[in-house]
């Protein structure tokens, strides 16, 4: 055995536990899927072996989804609440890294109190905010009652904001900015924290006031940060499921009538693709899933180009 | 172009693990001379850059009067004072690229574009720069990258250039070739330069003037010559000058009108000016120096007054050489003597070691200067 034979094999050996957890929990699902999304339940599937006895449909599943509007609604959908979330997301993060990146006294107690809610769970907060949201007892609706807002008596939003098929989908966007915003501040910090304070100092000597500053050196250089939030911000809408399935107490949210369709307000492609699967169409919410990554792929590769257009 | 002026500045730093406040500087005074290169000097920790900051507004006065021309600047902020400053760790922006990082402030001051682009080419032909324009700084050697600092502080044609420490991150060969061509830019800039440095070779070189610091305080300014000849206390005697000046506590003692330093088994007569005064410090400890220029190894002292020593080391640099010898039977106290050429003396051997008592420095035990 040569020695480059034994070191591969060596290497090999220290990987095969992970690669024994790759192949049983991602690789083979993933094929599993693939060839799930090409096969459909019919009348005489049996309920106890579903995925032994699809039949074979060939593309159905993908037409049949790029043909129905509500896959399109979804999409326009996702794509409303990446622009709601992506964009906030970043600023408010950015906003707070900048403010905690001083001597302000107690900023670590800010620091930790900012990145708390990002350990509980997406539900947990979900239903929070349902609490916060609700017509009558909620406490936004109290508060804004108290400044005056709203009639004495009756709800200031008739059926709540989740109720409204307007104000759906943006308030579970406020919920989820200000939960993930934490994380987001953290990783500014990290890449505030890494700029040489002498580069402020060169930009001080060189006439740059606080704008100057954080338009030319902190902005340029925390873009690494704001490209990874770009792309990690549109796969989980791509992939929101959780807080749609919470806020809307999974019903997708209340109907909205597009173009005389009765569909939900809420409905993002990855809750669609829980229905679909709730409603026991396997294949098609297989074959959602990798319309979904073509999308994922697509919305990232342009986001790419965008954000870093000097890469050579 | 504009001179600056410490009145009585200084700067006192809260120690938060101490829990007890630092002089950083302490009563400075000074009056640098429009168009002057001056060097503050000194081991770390001894407020030179501290000093160098409150020129460029980095750093809060606590006491004094910092002039800048004739304008107080205590409270004025950096952007506005019109100096420029090079940092040792270059700190250029590493997102710009050379010609954008030499242009920034241009930029900044909404200076149009193609007189922007127009200044940088002229100073990147100064400083050879020409074909590196369009690079990041991280594509850039240190040396470079120091160079585009220095481009960055010229292009503005500030009343004052700052330097702190700009050649220490260089190697050795690059250190000497910048140091040569900061001589050149200063004759052709005809700027104030303040520059600072904890290398005294940098200091002797480039300076008008050399401030000497120690512990927050100035020691002593003068021309590099003045410095190395006549150092007013023992530490400036110790820091200027390389190899370090010897230096050694002794006695004074006077027999038969002959005034002598005498340390164990050393004993120096003394004649002249320096003998007089030292007469009246008969019986007292005193420090005295002799730099290693002012002992001479050789195998014949004829008349002249010499020491009779093994020489432990000899360092052959080629034009001249290093002899070191133990002094006062203490095997780690080394002296260094000074030759032109080769050592007359081989390693090990006796050699008489020739002492130019003319230049002998005699300090009192606070590090002033007597004799």
């Amino acid at each position: 055995m040569t020695k480059g034979m034994r070191e591969n094999l060596v290497s090999y050996t220290f990987l095969a536990p992970f690669l024994l957890v790759f192949v049983i929990f991602l690789a083979y699902p993933v094929f599993y899927s693939a060839w799930i999304s090409l096969h459909k339940t019919t009348i005489y599937t049996s309920w106890y072996y579903p995925f032994s006895e699809m039949k074979f449909a060939g593309f159905e599943n993908y037409t049949s989804l790029l043909l129905d509007f509500e896959l399109w609604w979804s999409f326009f959908l996702t794509i409303c609440y990446g622009f709601l979330t992506i964009p906030t997301g970043i600023f408010l993060s950015l906003l707070l890294a900048v403010l905690l990146d001083n001597k302000l006294k107690g900023k670590s107690f800010f620091r930790s109190a900012f990145f708390l809610p990002n350990v509980l769970d997406l539900f947990v907060v979900g239903v929070i905010w349902i609490l916060i949201f609700a017509p009558e007892f909620g406490l936004l609706d109290i508060l804004l009652k108290k400044i005056g807002l709203g009639a004495e008596s009756g709800p200031v939003f008739e059926k709540g904001l989740l109720g409204n098929a307007w104000t759906c989908l943006p308030a579970i966007a406020v919920a989820m900015v200000l939960k993930g915003a934490g994380f987001g501040m953290i990783l500014f910090l990290t890449a505030i924290q890494n700029i040489s304070q002498s580069v402020y100092e060169a930009a001080d000597i060189d006439g740059a006031g606080w704008w100057h500053k954080f338009r030319h050196i902190t902005i340029p250089l925390v873009k690494p940060i704001i490209l990874f939030m770009v792309i990690t911000g549109t796969i989980s809408c791509l992939t929101a499921f959780t807080e749609v399935y919470a806020m809307t107490i999974n019903t997708g949210g209340p109907t909205a009538n597009p173009f005389g369709h009765s569909l939900r307000a809420a409905n993002l492609l990855g809750y669609h693709l829980y229905r679909n699967f709730q409603d026991a169409y396997y294949g098609k919410a297989a074959a959602l899933s990798f319309i979904i990554l073509a999308f994922a792929s697509l919305i990232s590769w342009i986001n790419i180009r965008i954000i870093q257009p000097r890469r050579k | 172009m504009a001179g600056v002026r410490f009145e009585n500045v200084g700067k006192i730093y809260y120690d938060k693990e101490k829990k007890t406040e630092v002089a950083a500087v302490r009563n400075f005074d000074l009056a640098i001379q429009d168009k002057e290169f001056v060097v503050f000097v000194g081991p770390s920790g001894c407020g030179k850059t501290t000093s160098l900051r409150m020129i460029a507004g980095l750093e809060e006065i606590t006491s004094g009067k910092l002039y800048i021309g004739e304008q107080i600047v205590n409270d004025v902020l950096p952007k506005d004072r019109d100096i420029a400053m090079v940092f040792q760790n270059y700190a250029l922006y590493p997102h710009l690229t050379v010609r954008e990082n030499m242009g920034f402030s241009l930029k900044l001051r909404g200076i149009p574009k193609a007189e922007i682009a127009q200044k940088v080419l002229h100073v990147a032909g100064i400083l050879r720069l020409n074909d590196y324009l369009d690079r990041l700084p991280k594509q850039l050697s240190g040396g470079q990258c120091q160079r585009v600092a220095i481009g960055r502080a010229i292009i503005r044609e500030p009343r004052v250039f700052l330097f702190d420490e700009p050649l220490s991150n260089l190697d050795a060969k690059m250190r000497v070739d910048m140091r040569v061509e900061l001589a050149k830019l200063h004759k052709q800039l005809n700027a104030t330069i303040v520059y600072v440095t904890h290398d005294q070779i940098e200091a002797m070189t480039l300076a008008d003037r050399i401030v000497v610091m120690n512990n927050g305080s100035i020691q002593q300014v003068g021309t590099p010559l003045d410095l190395y000849n006549h150092p007013t206390n023992a530490f400036v005697g110790r820091f200027i000058g390389s190899p370090a000046m010897n230096q050694m506590k002794a006695q004074v003692v006077v027999e038969a009108n002959v005034v002598y330093l005498v340390a164990k088994d050393v004993k120096i007569p003394m004649n002249g000016q320096k003998a007089n005064i030292l007469r009246q410090h008969a019986n007292e400890t005193v420090l005295f120096g002799i730099r290693p220029h002012d002992l001479i190894p050789s195998r014949e002292p004829g008349n002249r007054f010499a020491l009779m020593r093994l020489l432990d080391v000899i360092e052959p640099i080629g034009n001249e050489s290093f002899a070191y010898f133990s002094i006062n039977g203490e095997e780690e106290k080394m002296w260094v003597a000074h030759c032109e050429g080769a050592s007359p003396v081989a390693e090990g051997e006796q050699a008489a070691i020739v002492v130019n008592l003319e230049n002998i420095h005699v300090f009192s035990l606070d590090e002033t200067l007597l004799a």
